[in-house]
């Protein structure tokens, strides 16, 4: 799997050309063409701003930029492993028709979203200025956390790739389990309010817990603890080496599954 | 180095996924249920798409390969380009391939003539400088002029396989691995395109093509590969192989 991703990174133009190109035609013939993705992203952080801020009851000044943060990350994460699913499913004639390597599809998806959360990322300026909110130091640790972030979801999305090819109803499964992560990871909510509660067990087993308190909180001026790199790192060991185990044994085989 | 494509009792064998075994819940009860539920036709159908296939590709050969419908040829020609691995045996592939399988990949209708070709390119593997180099040669070839900067969806059925033509064949392969021969358009364009296509060939060191026209073959290729439900019916000297084909 390592020397499938090097080779994609040595030709490295094909997969920045074809996401880019996957936008181009997205939002071909629309004037705003690709900020719609900002737009639509706004009006869901609006809405959900206004009724969670009213419905838990915590001061709006440090809830919307909470919120923000979370639901464009959220996003970014989610729209990854969603599309993973179908990833060599949907390039089918391409793979049997081109000899390239399999990681060209899940780079060219993970640049896809990573110029999409680009977008979206714009709403962040204009949240810390209306409500006052500075950056500090600590913001420094989300560059480092966001790497972090990109290793794990690249192994993530190449084993969820690989499985769903062969067993097509594990979208579903995969689906469902998104869906349940977004409300066990602290997005909506406000880890403040379980406080104390054995809920604080749970959250530690909860991948996406880690991964938001090294890239999240860092833009909000939180330090990640010393937990939270140590359980990012280990997922992405860990992961990497189960990817990388299922990939030799099952790469030549996805053509056949297609 | 010499290129050469070497074939040992090499298979491939497609599973078939009927609709319960592509599913894990099924899976998942019959491994639960246990004898209950497993029948015979519950197993995972296999076709053999190609069998036992010995072959040895030299440098230097031109090679074409016939059957009918669903003989393995294209089966036959992915698993020379490395797309399938075989499912039992062994292939050896020294050189570098190009195949022209698809000259459609990665062709974007809404993009311009201009744009599509740098994509195509891409796609292929080549490098920016690469690519600013091959770009003026392969739009003169096209002939498209001022057409090359509408979107390609704009073109005729003509323009666009111009398009796709003269932008797969600006290769130097050492093996080339065609389906059917790709020159089309009107006849002058076809002409040139002939004479490229030649030229491609003559200068790769292994041509294997896939076709259905007799004259063709025979023009082009020295050895036949025979093909008939995914075994090696015949095999050898072009024009031997062809009359015993096309007089069955």
């Amino acid at each position: 799997m390592f020397k499938d991703i090097l080779e994609t990174f040595s030709k490295a133009n094909q997969f920045l050309v074809f996401g880019f190109q996957d936008i181009k035609v997205r939002y071909r013939r629309s004037p705003i063409g690709a900020f719609w993705i900002t737009i639509n992203m706004a009006i869901s952080i609006i809405v959900l701003s206004f009724v969670f801020g009213v419905l838990f009851n915590t001061p709006i000044k440090d809830y919307i930029p909470y919120l923000s943060l979370g639901l464009i990350l959220w996003n970014f994460i989610s729209t990854n492993i969603n599309e993973s699913c179908t990833l060599f499913i949907n390039a089918k004639e391409n793979i049997l028709n081109l000899k390239m390597n399999y990681s060209f599809y899940i780079l060219r998806a993970l640049w896809r979203n990573i110029i999409i959360f680009a977008h979206n990322i714009l709403i962040i300026p204009i949240v810390f200025l209306v409500f006052n909110k500075q950056l500090t130091i600590t913001a420094l640790y989300f560059i480092p956390g966001f790497i972090l972030l990109l290793l794990n979801l690249t192994w993530m999305m190449f084993l969820t790739a690989i499985i769903c090819t062969r067993f097509r109803d594990v979208s579903q499964i995969v689906l469902n389990i998104v869906q349940i992560l977004f409300y066990l990871t602290p997005i909506l909510w406000i880890e403040k309010s379980f406080k104390n509660s054995f809920f604080n067990e749970v959250f530690s087993f909860n991948p996406f817990y880690h991964l938001f308190s090294i890239t999240r909180s860092t833009l909000l001026g939180q330090m990640p603890t010393n937990n939270n790199w140590i359980a990012s790192i280990v997922l992405l060991i860990i992961g990497s080496i189960i990817t990388s185990l299922f990939f030799t044994r099952f790469k030549h085989k996805i053509a056949y599954w297609l | 180095m010499n290129p050469s494509i070497i074939l040992n009792n090499a298979s491939v064998s497609f599973p078939i996924f009927n609709v319960k075994t592509y599913s894990l819940k099924n899976r998942i009860i019959k491994s639960v249920m246990g004898n209950i539920t497993s029948n015979n036709h519950d197993k995972i159908v296999h076709i053999d798409a190609l069998k036992n296939i010995n072959i040895h590709i030299k440098s230097g050969e031109r090679i074409g390969v016939i059957g009918g419908n669903g003989s393995g040829k294209s089966t036959f020609l992915r698993l020379c380009s490395k797309i399938y691995e075989p499912s039992t045996g062994t292939i050896d592939i020294k050189g570098n391939i190009s195949s022209l399988i698809n000259v459609n990949i990665g062709i974007d209708p809404e993009s311009t003539g201009r744009e599509n070709i740098k994509l195509r390119l891409v796609m292929l593997g080549y490098n920016n400088d690469q690519i600013n180099e091959l770009i003026n040669p392969i739009i003169e070839f096209t002939e498209l002029n001022q057409f090359i900067d509408l979107p390609f969806y704009t073109y005729s059925t003509g323009m666009q396989m111009r398009l796709a033509f003269a932008t797969s064949t600006f290769i130097k392969p050492e093996i080339l691995i065609m389906d059917e021969w790709l020159a089309t358009g009107d006849k002058d364009f076809q002409e040139k395109a002939e004479k490229k296509l030649n030229s491609i060939i003559e200068d790769s060191k292994i041509l294997i093509l896939a076709s259905h026209s007799k004259d063709l073959i025979l023009k082009t290729c020295s050895r036949v590969i025979w093909l008939e439900n995914g075994l090696i019916n015949q095999e050898g000297n072009s024009e031997k192989i062809l009359e015993n084909y096309f007089s069955k």
